[in-house]
């Protein structure tokens, strides 16, 4: 989880919701107990106290689809039994993964050529992730949990595909952020009671002359032209206060020394 | 209640199950090898036979039933074991594609799923059985029988013209 | 037996024998009430395996128990008839995939029966000693997984930490944790390497010690074990032989058959081993038929350990493994009972017919015969007394 502001208080930090939901999610996958086959030994190893799944928050094999996130397909999926994997993987919920562990669930396997044999899981449901082996060690369903949950942490959950208001105005300040709906009267003229809405002002944790920002999101996250913009307005009010008595000296010499700065 | 398993010598009691067979039956062949009796009988004789071996020779224990399909006739092979070291072989052949055996569950009730996956897997019917269902095969809409020499699957051919 | 001065002796009312106890007949014409047909799914956290039960319950008492398989089958017969007869022992692996030494061992036994070839001592040995481990690998788990249906979860661990120690084993001897194919047409694959007698024996010698602590004293006085396994699953001896059933369910009930002392194969007639019965013929009893033969296990590997000769591990054998027409029959004693195996070779290099007599095949009729008049949740013990493996009964 990426953690984008840490105040001083030890119980307090801020993160974006994907990473947040992300990070949920990839540490507490509860597998479903789905064992075909000879792979569902080393499935049941895995979950054992020498390799301890339990340590990657999947100790948990739920016993009903309802309850799971992943489903480990561990053995030769047969063509009687293909039908009832799609129904349970239809009945877990969102979201849900799937892992396919051993040659049989990859592509059929040694038995490629049997009647009765699925030729691979991929062919009615979708696979996340593919862990080859026949069995596949417990160390290398470790590794491909491991895989699942890295995988997990790309997904964005939040503003896929959606517009989003900019969060800083161009000159530095930070728009509240508003429910669409009213976002959208809004900018139809239609909401009323936000007429006066004013853009928030910047504002500091620390006030205390000499202490550092703890980092520069402290004031939030500010693109760098916007800064150098703001830094070169901070000195023309400067100067123009100062120019206020000294005269025009100092106008000569802010370009250069904005350039210089920047 | 104890059940009494056969004693004796192993020859001796090879003898005497081939004696008890060959003075009840007409076997079409019949011998001992090593410690097995083998027998080859008619298909209809089957279920007298078994029942001659179970009760009154006391060989209690059916091992298995195998169909070999012989492209024109089906093998049936029903090894009988008596507990203690013989072993009763009784071999038939079945002539035809729809091959229809008298069933011996009523001898060996074990010989209920043995029969019910020699149908499953050959088509062999067996006549008196008390439930006659495919055991592995999809129950219905699923009309081969897997372990036929005419259902081909992808690697029948691989040793085709490399003997 | 073991621990037969620590059994404690219970007159509960749970542990009568389970008579039919089905509701009264009157109340249910009276108030019209009538069987429920309910089905144990092919996925079930309980079965072992993918076993389809479909149960018509009254009440709570089971009527009528139907076991539909077929959900992991794998057309085991008919690939092989399409492979050389080396290529099929590592799908006889993958045939009751908790004794995998064992499939092996009777697929080899079969062909070498229509090969008539002489397998050097060493290699017969090795065999053994293998076939020894598996079977201690396969019963401690069984146990475990009888204890984890009834809701205990700390012998399961116990019993997978010690076939893990059982695996790595296996990974130093053949290569492989769980699919081995090791055993060879001819012999073995490959000699054992040199550490490894000394890891065997303490491995085994460790076992021993704890094995009281570890799997007898922590279940058998348990309150719970015994009225959710005394007189479930009740046989009587003609039942098991009806039923065909081989292994420890068969010797549970006192018919003592082994196919290691009455059909011997390899070194066996060399070793000096019991067979185990137990009169219950229950679940319980079963229990501790499985407990016994593991201690006998430890027996044999260390005799094996002992006697074990020098010499070559694989017969002089051409390359090509090309049997004369025939038929070849193999029988050896699985975990879960009498596995045969049966070859028909037409002379080419592939195998005309294979047949697979699948102990937890036959086994499972049983649960046909058993488990009507016990209560649904007696059917999980059942299980565990019969111990079916999927890959077995599915083929």
């Amino acid at each position: 989880m990426g953690v984008m502001q840490q105040f001083n208080e030890p119980n307090v930090l801020t993160t974006s919701s994907d990473k947040l939901f992300n990070w949920a999610r990839k540490n507490s996958l509860w597998p479903l107990q789905f064992g075909l086959a000879c792979c569902a030994i080393e499935m049941m190893s895995t979950g054992m106290a020498h390799n301890d799944l339990d340590r990657f928050g999947a100790g948990f094999f739920a016993a009903s689809p309802r309850q799971a996130d992943v489903m480990i397909v561990s053995g030769t999926v047969s063509t009687k039994m293909a039908e009832r994997m799609t129904r349970l993987y239809e009945q877990m919920p969102e979201p849900k993964w799937v892992i396919a562990m051993g040659a049989c669930a990859i592509s059929g396997g040694p038995f490629l050529d049997g009647y009765s044999v699925l030729m691979g899981a991929d062919r009615v449901i979708p696979v996340d992730v593919y862990v080859p082996g026949c069995p596949p060690r417990p160390e290398a369903l470790i590794f491909g949990i491991m895989t699942l949950q890295k995988k997990i942490e790309r997904d964005r959950q939040v503003g896929y595909e959606k517009p989003m208001p900019a969060l800083v105005n161009e000159d530095g300040s930070i728009n509240e952020y508003l429910p669409e709906r009213e976002y959208q009267q809004i900018s139809e003229g239609k909401a009323p009671r936000f007429e006066n809405i004013r853009p928030l002002k910047r504002t500091y944790v620390f006030e205390r002359k000499g202490m550092p920002p703890a980092a520069q999101t402290d004031v939030g996250w500010i693109p760098k032209e916007v800064k150098k913009k703001l830094k070169e307005k901070e000195r023309a009010e400067k100067a123009a206060k100062e120019n206020g008595g000294a005269g025009a000296e100092g106008k000569a010499e802010e370009p250069a020394d904005s350039k210089g700065t920047a | 209640m104890a059940l009494t398993l056969p004693e004796g010598n192993l020859g001796t009691r090879l003898e005497r199950y081939l004696e008890g067979l060959r003075n009840r039956h007409g076997l079409e062949e019949s011998g001992i090898e090593g410690d097995v009796v083998r027998v080859v009988v008619d298909s209809e004789s089957v279920p007298a036979v078994l029942a001659t071996a179970r009760e009154e020779l006391g060989v209690l224990h059916l091992s298995f039933i195998t169909v070999v399909d012989r492209e024109g006739s089906f093998e049936l092979t029903y090894e009988l074991v008596d507990f203690r070291g013989a072993r009763v072989r009784v071999k038939t052949v079945v002539q035809g594609t729809e091959p229809v055996v008298p069933t011996v569950t009523n001898i060996y009730p074990t010989a209920n799923w043995h029969e019910r996956e020699a149908y499953d897997m050959f088509g062999v019917a067996f006549r008196g059985h008390p439930d006659l269902r495919r055991t592995y095969m999809w129950q219905d809409h699923f009309d081969h029988h897997p372990l036929l020499k005419s259902f081909e699957i992808s690697t029948k051919r691989t040793f085709e013209g490399l003997r | 037996m073991l621990g037969e001065e620590r059994r404690v002796e219970h007159h509960s009312a749970l542990t009568e024998p389970a008579t039919v106890r089905l509701i009264n007949p009157d109340v249910r014409d009276e108030f019209g009430l009538e069987t429920i047909d309910m089905n144990m799914g092919p996925q079930h956290p309980a079965m072992h395996g993918l076993l389809r039960l479909i149960l018509e319950l009254d009440g709570e008492t089971v009527v009528r128990c139907d076991p539909v398989m077929g959900y992991l089958h794998r057309c085991q017969e008919k690939i092989a008839e399409n492979r050389m007869y080396p290529a099929v022992i590592p799908l006889t692996d993958r045939l009751d995939y908790f004794a995998n030494m064992h499939n092996e061992h009777g697929y080899v036994l079969a062909v070498e029966d229509l090969l008539d070839v002489e397998i050097p001592p060493r290699a017969e040995y090795i065999r053994v000693l293998m076939c020894e481990l598996m079977r201690l690998a396969s019963h401690i788990p069984s146990i475990g997984f009888l204890l984890l249906e009834l809701g205990a979860f700390t012998p399961i661990l116990y019993a997978f930490r010690e076939r893990e120690r059982i695996q790595s084993i296996f990974e130093a001897v053949t290569g492989a944790r769980m699919m081995f194919h090791y055993i060879r047409i001819g012999g073995v694959k490959a000699d054992l390497p040199p550490d490894i007698p000394e890891k065997i024996w303490r491995f085994v010698e460790g076992l021993e010690q704890n094995f009281q602590s570890d799997f007898v004293d922590l279940i058998e006085g348990n309150e719970i074990f015994i009225s959710r396994t005394r007189n479930v699953g009740k046989m009587t001896q003609e039942q098991a032989v009806e039923m065909g059933l081989t292994g420890p369910p068969l010797r549970c009930t006192g018919v003592d058959f082994d196919v290691r002392l009455d059909y011997p194969y390899s070194v066996y007639p060399e070793l000096k081993f019991d067979v185990i019965t137990d009169t219950g013929g229950d679940v319980e009893a079963s229990y501790r038929v499985r407990i016994a033969e593991c201690l006998e296990s430890i027996k044999i590997i260390k005799q094996c350990l002992e006697k074990m000769p020098e010499g070559a591990v694989m017969a002089e054998m051409g390359r090509r493994i090309r049997p004369p027409e025939g038929e070849g029959f193999g029988r050896v004693e699985s975990p879960r009972g009498e596995f045969a195996v049966h070859v028909v070779s037409d002379g080419s290099d592939t195998p005309y017919r294979v047949h697979y007599r699948d102990p937890s095949f036959v086994n499972m009729q049983l649960l046909q015969e058993i488990v009507p008049g016990h209560y649904l949740p007696d059917i999980m013990p059942i299980m565990g007394l019969v111990d079916p493996v999927s890959g077995g009964w599915d083929k």
